[in-house]
C-alpha cells in the first residue's frame, strides 16, 4: 500500500488492541473458573469427552453406593446365620446328652423340652431378623407388610407331654424366593440375600406325586417355574420330555418317573422346592404336584403328594418330641444325623455369603480404581495448567503494553505541530 | 491589444481557483473522520487562452493565458474495491447472525456443567437405582418423583427457550425486510437527485458517498450486486432480480407462510413471488429458524417422547406398593382425541390420518434363534416423496438381525426388543413436515415375521398392511389397544410431565415386578413389595440402544446433539475471525485510495495558501500599475 491515512493507523491500532483484549478476557475467564472450556464452541471434542466422563462418574458413584449397601446386607445375613449356627451347637450338645440317656427323669425331660422350646423360639426370631430399615432379611420379596410382618410363622398347640403348655408344632414359610439384586457395574448384578426356605432347611426334600400320569400330554404351550427358573412346555410334550426339561434346566433338583408312573422330584441340595404354573397354565396341577385350589406358592403342594424332608424347625421339633418321649435311639441316630445335616447346610450358606463378600471386596476395589481414573481424566480434560495460563497472560500483558505505547506515539504528531 | 483589466482578471481568477481549492481542502479535513467519505480533489486547469484563430483576432502574439479555473471537483473512489467489500460484508453478515443464535443455543444447553439436562437425567437413573434398593420405603419414592419432576421441568424449559429463539429469529426477519425496504427507498431517492445533478453537469460527490454507504449497509443484510454499467441507471440486484433500478423501486414484504406455522417468508410485494436470496443476515436467520433451531427442537422432542414412552412401557408392567399395576409414570398427551388414533392432520375438518407412535408385538421372541421364515417387509420413507422401501428377511436371520436391517435403513421407523422380549416398532422425527413427527407411516409384511412370529399385524400382504393415510387403520394391529401407543400431541417436550397418578400418590411408583397369572399377556400379580426389580429394569433403560433413528442410548444422543451445536459454534467463531481480517485488509485498501491523510491536506493547504497570497500580490501589482496610468500619467 503506497498511501496511508490517519484512519488506517487508528484502525490498525484498534484492531490489534481488541485482539489482545479478547485474548486477555478469555484467559482471565479460564483462570477464574479453572476450566479451559466454558462453552461447547471453545472445544467441541473436549466438551463431548467431559460430558461422557461426568456421566460415567455419576454412574460409578451409584455403583459404589450399591456395592457398599450390598456389603452391609451381606454382613447382616452373615451375622444372622452365625447366630443360628451357635444355637445349633447348643442343640447338638443337648442331642448328644439325650442320646446318652441323661434326661431320664420326668423333671429333666421337662427341663430339656423347655430349653429346646426356648431355642426354637430363638431360631424363629433369628429367621425373622429385620435389617437396618426394619424389613425381614429372609423373606425374599415378601418383606414385612402390615398383614404379614414375618416370613416365618410358627404354629402352636397345647401339648401335655413334658408339661409344655402351648408349644410350637410347625413353622410355615410365608415369604418367597425372590433374589434381591444390586447393579454393581453396567449390566452386572449381585444378589444380596438368600431366601429363607433355603437357609433354614435341613434335609433334601422329596415330592412324590400320587397320580398315574402315563398318558399325559400337555395340551397347549405353557410355562412352569421351578425354583424361579422358567421352563417352556410345548403342546404335546409327554412326561419323559417334561422330566427331561426339568432336569436340563440347571437346577439343584432331579425329576424322575416313579414305579407307579408318577412324578418324583428330589432336591440335590437341601431347600424347599418352589413350584409355580405360569400364565394360566395347569401342567403342574395336571401331573398331580400342585394343589388346584391353592395353586400359588408357598404351601401350594397338592395334599395327595407325599412330602419327605424337613426344615430345621421341623427337625428341632422332632428332636424335642423324641427327647420328651425318651427315645434314645432315634435321638442318637436319626436326630443327631439330621442336626449335622442342618449344620452343614447352614455352613454351606455361610460360605456362599462369604464368597459373595469377597466378590464385593473385589468389586469395590475395582469401582474405586475406575472412579480415580475417571476423576483424573476429567481433571485433565477440563482443567487448565495454571502455570502455562499465567505465563501466557504475562506475555500477553507485555505485548499489549508495547502495542499501546507505539500506538500512542503514532497517532499523536501531525504536520500541524511543525507548521509555524 | 490586450484589455486594461486583463491582469486584474487573471489575478482574480487565481484567487478564486485557489480559494475553491482551499474550500475543498477544508471539506476534506472536516470529513477526516467520516467513515463514508471519499476524498475530493480539485482539478485546476488553465482558463481558455486568447485569441481563438479567427478574422477578428487582435494582432498580438498569442495564445495568451487567462489564468486558472477549477474544471472539476474529483471524487477518488475505486468501485472495484467497493464491490469486493460488498461480497465480504455479505458473508460476514451471514456468519455474525448465525454466531449470535448458535451462541444462545449453546447457553440453553448449558454444557459442560452439572446443571444441564444430562446431569438431571443421570440423577434420575440414580434415583431409580436407590428405589430398587429400598422399594418398600416412601423416602426413596419421593426422591424418584422429585428427580423426575426436575428433569421434566428442565426439558420444558429447554423447549421454551428454543421456541423463544425461533420466534425471535422470526421477528428479526421481519425487521430486516423492513430495513431492506428503507435502504432501498433511500437509494432510489438518491439516484433521483444524483441523476438531476449530473444532468446539469455537476459532480454530486457527497450524494454518491451516501449512496455507496447505503449499498454497503444493505449488503450485510442480503446478497446484492450492483450494476454500474449504465451511468444513468444504477441497478441494485438481489440474486438476479431488481430491487432498485434507477428511480424504480421493487420493495419486499414479509408474509406469514401457512405451510410453515405462520412464520414469515420473504416475497416481492408487487408480484407475491418468493425472493431468492442466498447470503447475508436474512438468509442466515431463515436457515437458523427453519433448520438449526427446528432441528434442535425436534431433537429435544424425540428425547422427551422416547424417554417417557420407554419408561412407561416398563413401568406399566410393574406393581406399586399397593399392588396396583398398569400405571403410567410420565403423562402421555395424545394427538388424537379418540382411542382409534384418528386425527385431522390437514385441518379441513375431516379426520384423515391414523396417528400411531409405537406398537409392541404380543409374542415373546427368542432374540438369537433363527426365525425360519422368509418374506419382505415394506415400509414408506418418512420424507416428502414417501417412496416405498423393502427389507427382506430369510430363514437364517434372527430377530436381532432383522431389527438391525430395519434400523440401518433409516426409514423413520426404529425396531427394538423391549424388556419383555417383544419386538416393538416406533416412529421417529419426520424429514418433511413437523406435523408428521412420530407417526408410523406404513407397515406391511409379505411373510409371517410381523404377523405370526412377533404378533404385530393381524394379516400379511397388502390387505393386512397398516398405512397412516387411512382412518381407523388401528384395526390392522393384533395387540390390544393398551399396547399401541398413540402419537403424542405436537412438541412432546413442551408438555413432558410426571403423570398425575404418581404426583398424587408416590406409592403408585411401580418398583416391583410380577407375573401373569391368567395367561392374558398382562401382568396381574405382584412378586411382593420387597421386589425392586422393576425399578432396576427402568434404570437399565439408560444402557438400551433404542433412541431415535441412530442406535444410541439416551446419553449418547444428547451428547451428540450438544457437540453438534458446539462444532457449529466453533465454525462460526472461526469464520467470523477470518472475515474480520479479510474486511480489515479490504477497508484498509479502500482507505488507502479514498481516505484523508491530514498531513497531505495540511501540505496542500499551505501550498494553496501561498498560491492565494501570490495571486493577491498579483492583483496588488496590477492595481499599482493601473494606479500609475490612471492617477499619475499626464498631471
Amino acid at each position: 500500500m503506497n498511501r496511508i491515512t490517519n484512519q488506517m493507523i487508528n484502525n490498525t491500532m484498534n484492531y490489534n488492541l481488541q485482539r489482545h483484549q479478547t485474548e486477555m478476557d478469555r484467559l482471565q475467564n479460564s483462570l477464574a473458573t479453572g476450566k479451559n472450556v466454558n462453552m461447547p464452541r471453545d472445544n467441541p471434542i473436549s466438551t463431548t469427552n467431559q460430558m461422557m466422563y461426568r456421566t460415567r462418574m455419576t454412574e460409578i458413584e451409584q455403583y459404589i453406593s450399591n456395592i457398599s449397601e450390598g456389603r452391609s446386607r451381606l454382613e447382616e445375613v452373615d451375622s444372622t446365620v452365625q447366630s443360628a449356627l451357635r444355637i445349633f451347637q447348643r442343640l447338638r450338645v443337648l442331642a448328644v446328652q439325650g442320646a446318652n440317656g441323661i434326661y431320664s427323669s420326668f423333671e429333666l425331660k421337662e427341663a430339656a423340652a423347655t430349653e429346646i422350646n426356648q431355642l426354637l423360639e430363638e431360631l424363629v426370631n433369628i429367621a425373622n431378623t429385620k435389617n437396618s430399615v426394619g424389613r425381614p432379611i429372609f423373606g425374599g420379596y415378601q418383606t414385612g407388610t402390615e398383614d404379614l410382618p414375618n416370613p416365618f410363622v410358627p404354629v402352636y398347640q397345647t401339648l401335655t407331654a413334658g408339661n409344655q403348655g402351648d408349644a410350637m408344632i410347625g413353622v410355615e414359610y410365608r415369604g418367597n424366593i425372590g433374589e434381591v439384586m444390586r447393579e454393581v457395574e453396567k449390566g452386572e448384578y449381585l444378589p444380596v440375600n438368600i431366601p429363607g426356605n433355603r437357609v433354614f432347611w435341613a434335609t433334601n426334600q422329596i415330592l412324590t406325586a400320587n397320580k398315574d400320569v402315563t398318558d399325559y400330554a400337555a395340551q397347549t404351550n405353557q410355562t412352569i417355574r421351578v425354583d424361579g427358573t422358567e421352563i417352556n412346555i410345548s403342546a404335546g410334550d409327554n412326561l419323559e420330555l417334561i422330566i427331561d426339561k426339568i432336569n436340563n434346566a440347571g437346577l439343584s433338583l432331579r425329576a424322575s418317573m416313579g414305579g407307579r408312573n408318577n412324578v418324583i422330584i428330589e432336591t440335590t441340595t437341601p431347600h424347599q422346592i418352589w413350584l409355580e404354573d405360569m400364565n394360566g397354565g395347569t401342567v403342574l396341577q395336571d401331573i398331580g404336584l400342585v394343589n388346584s385350589n391353592f395353586p400359588e406358592p408357598p404351601n401350594n403342594v397338592s395334599p395327595t403328594v407325599t412330602v419327605n424332608g424337613m426344615s430345621i424347625f421341623e427337625m428341632v421339633i422332632q428332636l424335642r418330641d423324641d427327647l420328651v418321649r425318651g427315645d434314645q435311639e432315634l435321638v442318637g441316630g436319626r436326630d443327631l444325623g439330621l442336626i449335622d445335616m442342618g449344620l452343614e447346610n447352614l455352613s454351606r450358606h455361610l460360605a456362599l455369603v462369604g464368597a459373595r463378600q469377597n466378590r464385593v471386596d473385589e468389586l469395590e476395589k475395582r469401582a474405586e480404581y475406575t472412579k480415580t481414573n475417571i476423576t483424573e481424566l476429567l481433571a485433565k480434560t477440563e482443567g487448565i495448567d495454571y502455570a502455562e495460563s499465567i505465563m501466557d497472560f504475562k506475555w500477553l500483558e507485555s505485548v499489549h503494553q508495547y502495542a499501546l505505547a507505539i500506538g500512542a506515539r503514532s497517532i499523536r504528531t501531525t504536520l500541524m505541530d511543525f507548521l509555524r | 491589444m490586450n484589455s486594461t483589466f486583463m491582469g486584474l482578471e487573471i489575478g482574480k481568477r487565481g484567487l478564486m481557483s485557489h480559494q475553491q481549492a482551499l474550500h475543498v481542502t477544508g471539506h476534506n479535513i472536516s470529513n477526516a473522520e467520516n467513515k463514508e467519505y471519499s476524498r475530493q480533489r480539485v482539478v485546476i486547469t488553465a482558463a481558455d487562452p486568447l485569441y481563438i484563430p479567427s478574422l477578428s483576432r487582435a494582432e498580438t502574439p498569442g495564445n495568451i493565458g487567462q489564468g486558472s479555473m477549477v474544471s472539476i471537483v474529483e471524487r477518488i473512489r475505486d468501485s472495484f474495491i467497493d464491490d469486493r467489500i460488498i461480497t465480504e460484508k455479505n458473508t460476514m453478515g451471514y456468519w455474525k447472525a448465525r454466531n449470535d443464535y448458535i451462541y444462545q443455543i449453546e447457553m440453553v444447553y448449558n454444557e459442560p456443567s452439572d446443571q444441564g439436562l444430562r446431569s438431571r437425567l443421570d440423577e434420575l437413573w440414580r434415583a431409580w437405582e436407590e428405589l430398587s434398593k429400598y422399594p418398600e420405603e416412601r423416602a426413596t419414592r419421593e426422591v424418584v418423583k422429585e428427580k423426575a419432576v426436575a428433569l421434566t421441568n428442565e426439558v420444558q424449559h429447554v423447549y421454551k427457550q428454543l421456541y423463544e429463539l425461533r420466534l425471535s429469529a422470526n421477528r428479526e426477519i421481519e425487521a430486516r425486510v423492513n430495513q431492506i425496504n428503507l435502504y432501498a427507498r433511500d437509494i432510489r431517492d438518491l439516484n433521483e437527485r444524483i441523476l438531476k445533478a449530473e444532468a446539469v453537469g455537476d459532480n454530486p460527490n457527497d450524494l454518491k458517498d451516501k449512496r455507496d454507504a447505503l449499498i454497503e449497509k444493505l449488503s450485510t443484510i442480503v446478497d446484492i450486486s450492483v450494476g454500474r454499467t449504465d451511468k444513468d441507471e444504477i441497478i441494485v440486484y438481489i440474486g438476479s432480480e431488481n430491487l432498485v433500478q434507477g428511480e424504480v423501486l421493487h420493495p419486499l414484504e414479509a408474509v406469514a407462510d401457512p405451510d410453515n406455522n405462520g412464520f414469515f417468508k420473504v416475497v416481492w410485494k408487487k408480484t407475491g413471488r418468493d425472493v431468492t436470496y442466498s447470503g447475508g443476515e436474512l438468509a442466515s436467520l431463515v436457515e437458523i429458524r427453519d433448520e438449526v433451531i427446528r432441528g434442535n427442537i425436534n431433537n429435544v422432542n424425540a428425547f422427551a417422547i422416547n424417554l417417557a414412552d420407554l419408561t412407561n412401557e416398563v413401568h406399566r408392567d410393574g406393581f406399586s406398593r399397593r399392588s396396583e399395576t398398569n400405571i403410567d409414570f410420565f403423562n402421555h398427551m395424545t394427538l388424537s382425541d379418540n382411542v382409534e388414533g384418528n386425527v385431522d392432520l390437514n385441518s379441513d375438518g375431516v379426520e384423515d390420518v391414523t396417528a400411531i407412535f409405537k406398537v409392541a408385538g404380543n409374542n415373546k421372541i427368542d432374540a438369537s434363534a433363527a426365525i425360519g421364515i422368509t418374506g419382505t417387509l415394506t415400509f414408506v420413507m418418512n420424507n416428502e416423496l414417501e417412496s416405498e422401501v423393502q427389507v427382506d428377511y430369510n430363514e437364517k436371520d434372527t430377530a436381532l438381525s432383522v431389527i438391525k436391517k430395519i434400523n440401518d435403513a433409516h426409514l423413520g421407523v426404529v425396531a427394538y426388543l423391549n424388556h419383555d422380549s417383544q419386538v416393538a416398532l416406533k416412529a421417529t422425527i419426520a424429514k418433511d413436515d413437523d406435523k408428521k413427527n412420530f407417526i408410523i407411516r406404513h407397515l406391511e409384511d409379505s411373510g409371517q415375521f410381523l404377523v405370526g412370529l412377533t404378533g404385530v399385524l393381524k394379516q400379511s400382504g397388502a390387505q393386512g398392511a397398516f398405512d397412516y393415510r387411512r382412518v381407523n387403520d388401528i384395526a390392522k394391529f393384533l395387540p390390544e389397544r393398551e399396547h399401541v401407543t398413540i402419537t403424542p400431541k405436537f412438541n412432546p417436550a413442551s408438555h413432558m410431565a410426571v403423570s398425575d397418578a404418581i404426583m398424587n400418590d408416590i406409592d403408585r411408583i411401580s418398583a416391583a415386578q410380577g407375573k401373569d397369572l391368567g395367561g392374558t399377556g398382562d401382568y396381574n400379580r405382584t412378586n411382593g413389595i420387597g421386589d425392586g426389580s422393576n425399578a432396576l429394569r427402568i434404570a437399565k433403560l439408560r444402557h438400551v440402544n433404542s433412541m431415535v433413528d441412530d442406535n444410541t442410548t439416551f446419553n449418547d444422543f444428547y451428547i451428540s446433539v450438544v457437540s453438534k451445536v458446539g462444532a457449529q459454534g466453533e465454525e462460526s467463531k472461526d469464520r467470523i475471525q477470518n472475515q474480520e481480517t479479510l474486511l480489515k485488509n479490504l477497508t484498509n485498501l479502500r482507505e488507502s485510495v479514498s481516505g484523508i491523510n491530514l498531513d497531505e491536506e495540511m501540505a496542500n493547504m499551505v501550498a494553496f495558501q501561498h498560491g492565494y497570497n501570490a495571486a493577491a500580490r498579483v492583483i496588488n501589482t496590477m492595481d499599482s500599475m493601473l494606479d500609475v496610468i490612471i492617477n499619475r500619467m499626464g498631471v
